[in-house]
């Protein structure tokens, strides 16, 4: 088949026609599913899905995400939660590219079906080594804004989350004055403080944290339920960054606004939510990259926040996933070399990348 | 002596300095080789061993001396000879990583662009007709590059002419490769080495592009100055 239709009948074992992350089992494991093109859309058009891994999908006519054991123990503990109980952290460590950004978006897709507001940051060292401008931030003495970064973020909440927010018609609870003329009152739709955020550059950072500090609010108050998927968290506590002061010494990125916002939300002092972390190696500088450990890559402070929390590894893949994935490739023609789809090839594929899913697909790529 | 001294010998300089008949040039047994006359090139494909092992040739070359095993001879499923030749050719000063990873992008790309047109056809003969396979596509691309003849430069009477002469396979294949290679480096300044090389290549896959017309070219001009080909002989 050419463009894989979701209703056709399934006769190949690496594919799966269960679309809703929610159903995700054990017996799916090793399975793809496929995301149609609106909902990959809506979701991960501001950042989400690994840069390689997109343009994969988009060669290869359809995006398909493997599901893997990782994501469905993750789809199993949220089925399960008990919702009024402090909201659980969930922290995804492996090796790089052994498939974490891939499982948060598939949660991602999880939380979105299960009717729950996304706050998705597609990849924290953006702001951390790439900030486009940061600003002395005028409310927070000592602190740091990132305001075309918070535009971005605003933006790309509004897409993942548009529909459900309308539904929800949620309202703010506290008065927040911007300037002398400029305020948004209590009582007025959270829309009206994501347009200003998104509009007014220079206010979108405070917006930001407002937002955040109205949606636990509102968790807690049950009027929604908040699922906070972070990429590459240990970033938060990078011992470096790109942004200086004047006397040209670094800003860590504990003095970032955006950061203590994102470090509010992600303390268990509220219910009615899940928090999904991933931390990575190469989140941090090379210096602090000998072990994709949490503990290791959180730092004291970072673990210190976190803990209590529950780590799902992200290993390399099973034999049942490898055959998956080559199985995949030579569906899709990506895999073109025929001694490479014998079980020679496929055992020398096996060797040559270590099961490691990155290096699998390092190595197919040009032949 | 030991073996490694019998296989190998000092630099001589006795075929450089003998005197070679310009006109009947006779192929040369590679006079820089480290190596002595009798020592083979070494097989190292599983499927040839496999069949000189069948045929009985293997008894045969049990007690052949070998050259030494080059590291890009490898019994991988993705390994082919003409691209590792041709990373050779791409390869300057010694990076031979940078070489290959430029070839294995230029590859992707090739693939990423066949698979776009692939998966936009919307018939099963349209689809049948495009091919895929990279290698598949680098190998016919460089046979419609290969020349049938070429051009040496002959004095006669104070005048130099560009007389035709034939083409060993060799030639024809460094040339082609050549050709391909000059072609890619031109370049704006944001179209990459791999990018370039990958259009290239599909271009001379359907007889069309730059190098396919140099090569025409030099057929054509083969072909005006046939008038001079006897001055191969004098």
């Amino acid at each position: 088949m050419i463009r894989f239709s979701p209703t056709e009948t399934i006769t190949n074992t690496f594919r799966t026609n269960e679309l809703d992350p929610i159903n995700h089992r054990k017996d799916h494991d090793g399975r793809f599913y496929s995301i149609s093109q609106s909902v990959k859309k809506q979701l991960f058009s501001g950042g989400g899905l690994p840069k390689e891994y997109k343009e994969l999908s988009e060669t290869l006519n359809g995006l398909s995400i493997m599901v893997r054991k990782p994501a469905i123990e993750l789809i199993t503990y949220l089925n399960k939660t008990n919702f009024d109980a402090p909201v659980n952290r969930y922290v995804l460590y492996g090796k790089t590219g052994s498939g974490k950004s891939v499982s948060l978006a598939h949660i991602l897709h999880y939380g979105s079906n299960a009717g729950m507001v996304l706050v998705h940051v597609p990849w924290v060292p953006n702001w951390v080594r790439f900030p486009k401008g940061c600003t002395p931030s005028v409310i927070h003495p000592n602190k740091y804004d990132h305001p075309i970064e918070s535009v971005e973020w605003l933006r790309h909440f509004s897409t993942q989350n548009g529909p459900l927010m309308q539904k929800l018609e949620l309202k703010t609870t506290e008065t927040y004055a911007w300037s002398k003329r400029e305020m948004t009152a209590v009582g007025s739709p959270l829309s009206e403080l994501i347009d200003l955020g998104m509009n007014r550059a220079k206010h979108a950072t405070d917006c930001v944290s407002a937002l955040l500090c109205e949606l636990k609010k509102a968790a807690l108050s049950k009027r929604c339920r908040v699922l906070v998927v972070i990429d590459g968290f240990n970033s938060f506590f990078s011992p470096k960054s790109r942004v200086r002061r004047e006397d040209k010494s670094i800003v860590l990125p504990t003095e970032f606004v955006l950061t203590d916002a994102f470090l509010s939300l992600t303390r268990n002092d509220w219910n009615n939510g899940a928090i999904v972390v991933s931390v990575d190696a190469s989140a941090h500088p090379s210096e602090l990259r000998e072990s994709p450990l949490p503990r290791y890559q959180l730092g004291k402070q970072g673990f210190e926040h976190l803990d209590p929390f529950i780590p799902i590894e992200v290993p390399n893949y099973s034999e049942k996933e490898f055959h998956s994935q080559i199985d995949y490739y030579v569906e899709r023609n990506w895999l073109q070399q025929p001694k490479a789809r014998t079980e020679r090839g496929r055992a020398e594929l096996s060797f040559t990348s270590g099961n490691h899913p990155l290096s699998l697909m390092k190595l197919v790529a040009p032949y | 002596m030991s073996l490694f001294g019998v296989l190998r010998k000092l630099p001589s300089f006795n075929a450089i300095h003998c005197h070679i008949n310009f006109l009947g040039r006779i192929a040369r047994q590679q006079p820089y080789s480290m190596y002595q006359p009798f020592v083979k090139e070494p097989t190292y494909s599983i499927e040839k061993l496999d069949q000189l092992i069948e045929s009985g040739e293997a008894k045969k070359r049990e007690f052949v001396p070998v050259k030494a095993a080059r590291s890009d001879h490898n019994v991988s499923v993705f390994h082919d000879e003409l691209t590792s030749k041709f990373i050779n050719m791409v390869m300057e000063k010694g990076h031979k990583e940078v070489a290959t990873k430029l070839v294995e992008t230029a590859y992707m790309k090739i693939k990423q662009m066949q698979l776009a047109k692939y998966y936009k056809a919307t018939t099963d003969a349209e689809r049948a007709e495009i091919e895929l396979n990279p290698i598949v596509i680098f190998h016919k691309a460089l046979e419609n590059c290969k020349p049938v003849l070429q051009l040496t430069p002959i004095k006669r009477g104070g005048a130099t002419y560009q007389v035709p002469i034939p083409i060993t396979e060799n030639r024809a294949r460094f040339l082609a490769m050549k050709w391909m290679i000059l072609e890619s480096r031109e370049k704006e300044r944001t179209v990459h080495f791999p990018e370039r090389l990958a259009y290239e290549l599909l271009e001379a896959f359907n007889n069309t592009g730059k190098v396919v017309k140099r090569k025409q070219d030099l057929h054509k001009q083969c072909e005006t100055n046939r008038a001079y080909a006897h001055y191969r002989w004098g």
